[in-house]
């Protein structure tokens, strides 16, 4: 049977390829009267069809196209990823470098100061020490500038977005980071500083020392104590002050979004920037939803998309967009 | 390992799995790619692109049904974003290009990909000859000119060729292979 087989096969593939002589396409005939031999025939085939299309894969080269691959991705896997981070990295790299320098440049004259510049894409967060030896930590979103030397009197930098500074002491030196609309100034002390462009409020929550609130030409508007959040709101020059959890306004460099019974709207906007994707209401009223918990950033949206459709009657529909940013629809149950 | 799988180890952050996900997926995206493409390199650098960006955004890619369309989807918007960068002069064909393949010709693909991968677990001396006599289409003499064999063995490890590549397929196994990769349509308008 088996012997018959190999037989059947030789003719078949033979008579696919054309090189049967009248003989042997003759047996072939004979042989074809049988059905069983008729369904070998069909597979063959199919077969010589399948060898047509498949072809092209002779062009094809897998594993040169798995090399570049395991290339970027092996490589890439201890450093930020996208190519505006790779910027970031060198700019990493320069803070440290000036590091070394920090002491003839810090006693410099002054002049010739150049700027470094970063931005935090969305769905991003960034991690940086200063030559001082500052530690900033970058939420998503965030513009940050800093000079590579600072000047005699004091330490600026500039942002704008929402970042976490935990600044090395230096009672000679003030630390002033400065936005677009107030400017934070300390002497060492660690506090988080939310001033994004697009929003209306911003606010500045002190974890330890001491932080002084100024106006944009340098005039003090307020001071805060440990435990106490500041709040100033477009078109209004006096700060709010009252006290609050640290866990809420700076988990986020620790990788956690946490909610304080926030608006549903509020907290789409953070979810925005934090995987970088558009959220949009299907009804004026799903904004009002109160959530109260915590987001791990390194879990994949649709993990959070799934514990906030079991805490509310609400749903979400996701949509991938090709050239833009995917987009989810929140929608009532 | 079901894509479902794979895809969890691949948001672990598990370059093998990825590289399973490339073994499983590159012939059939590959046959996609190369009928929008102008030439070998350009579509294989599609098909790459496509596998590094998965992995760059594992993180924040949310999978709604079918990790494959998801790559299908990927593909396409990467020949759509060469086309444009390129200004057409390495992707032809824009005007067709659907969304993503119907299921029938995701069917052939695989059909096509999984011949391919049979054909190279074949033993040498017969991948050879059935790769002159069917991807460069010489006849059974013109084989053995080239291999320096002889016209008889030509025939008997083409026969031999046809009967592995049937049982590696085999009808069985066939069916259950397009019920598994079977994907209703809805998936993609979703």
């Amino acid at each position: 049977m088996e012997k018959n087989d190999n037989k059947y096969w030789d003719l078949i593939s033979g008579k696919l390829h054309d090189e049967l002589d009248p003989d042997e396409n003759t047996l072939l005939e004979q042989e074809l009267e049988y059905p069983q031999n008729r369904r070998l025939y069909t597979k063959g085939d199919q077969i010589y069809q399948g060898l047509k299309g498949a072809k092209q894969l002779h062009e094809s080269d897998k594993a040169s196209s798995w090399s570049v691959i395991e290339d970027a991705v092996v490589k890439k896997r201890f450093l930020p990823s996208t190519a505006a981070l790779l910027k970031y990295a060198a700019i990493l790299v320069l803070a440290f470098v000036s590091g070394l320098y920090a002491h003839s440049l810090l006693t410099g004259d002054g002049n010739d100061v150049q700027y470094a510049e970063m931005e935090v894409m969305y769905g991003q967060t960034g991690h940086l020490f200063l030559f001082d030896g500052t530690e900033v930590w970058l939420n998503s979103g965030t513009k940050f500038k800093y000079p590579n030397k600072f000047n005699q009197n004091e330490r600026n930098v500039f942002m704008e977005g929402e970042a976490y500074f935990k600044v090395a002491p230096n009672k000679h030196l003030p630390f002033k980071v400065k936005t677009g609309k107030l400017e934070v100034e300390v002497l060492g002390t660690s506090f988080n500083l939310s001033a994004y462009l697009s929003e209306p409020t911003q606010s500045v929550f002190l974890d330890e020392g001491k932080v002084q609130i100024n106006d944009l030409v340098g005039h003090k508007i307020g001071e805060i104590t440990p435990g106490q959040i500041a709040v100033k709101s477009d078109g209004n020059s006096s700060i709010q002050v009252q006290n609050a959890d640290s866990y809420f306004y700076t988990s986020w460099k620790d990788g956690k979004i946490t909610f304080n019974s926030e608006k549903l709207s509020e907290i789409a906007k953070k979810m925005e920037r934090w995987y970088n994707v558009e959220i949009r209401f299907s009804q004026e009223s799903l904004k009002d939803y109160n959530f109260s918990g915590t987001i791990l950033r390194a879990k994949p949206i649709d993990q959070t998309i799934m514990a906030m459709e079991q805490l509310a009657p609400i749903r979400f529909q996701y949509q991938v967009r090709p050239n833009e940013k995917n987009l989810i629809t929140i929608m009532s149950k | 390992m079901d894509d479902q799988n794979i895809w969890s180890k691949i948001v672990e952050g598990d370059v093998r799995a990825l590289k399973v996900l490339h073994e499983k997926y590159y012939y059939q995206m590959w046959l996609w790619a190369c009928k929008y493409s102008r030439n070998a390199t350009h579509t294989e650098e599609l098909v790459s692109d496509c596998f590094i960006k998965l992995w760059e955004r594992r993180q924040y890619i949310f999978i709604e049904k079918s990790l494959k369309s998801y790559l299908y989807l990927m593909l396409r918007n990467q020949i759509v974003s060469q086309a444009r960068k390129s200004k057409h002069q390495l992707v032809i064909g824009l005007e067709t290009l659907p969304d993503v393949p119907d299921e029938t010709t995701i069917n052939h693909f695989d059909y096509y990909a999984g011949l391919y991968q049979a054909i190279q677990r074949m033993p040498e001396q017969r991948r050879r000859i059935l790769e002159l006599a069917a991807f460069e289409s010489l006849s059974y003499k013109e084989v053995a000119a080239r291999l320096n064999i002889s016209v008889n063995t030509v025939k008997t490890q083409m026969g031999r060729a046809y009967q592995f590549l049937k049982e590696e397929l085999d009808p069985t196994n066939f069916l259950l292979f397009h019920l598994l990769i079977k994907t209703p349509k809805s998936q993609f308008n979703s």
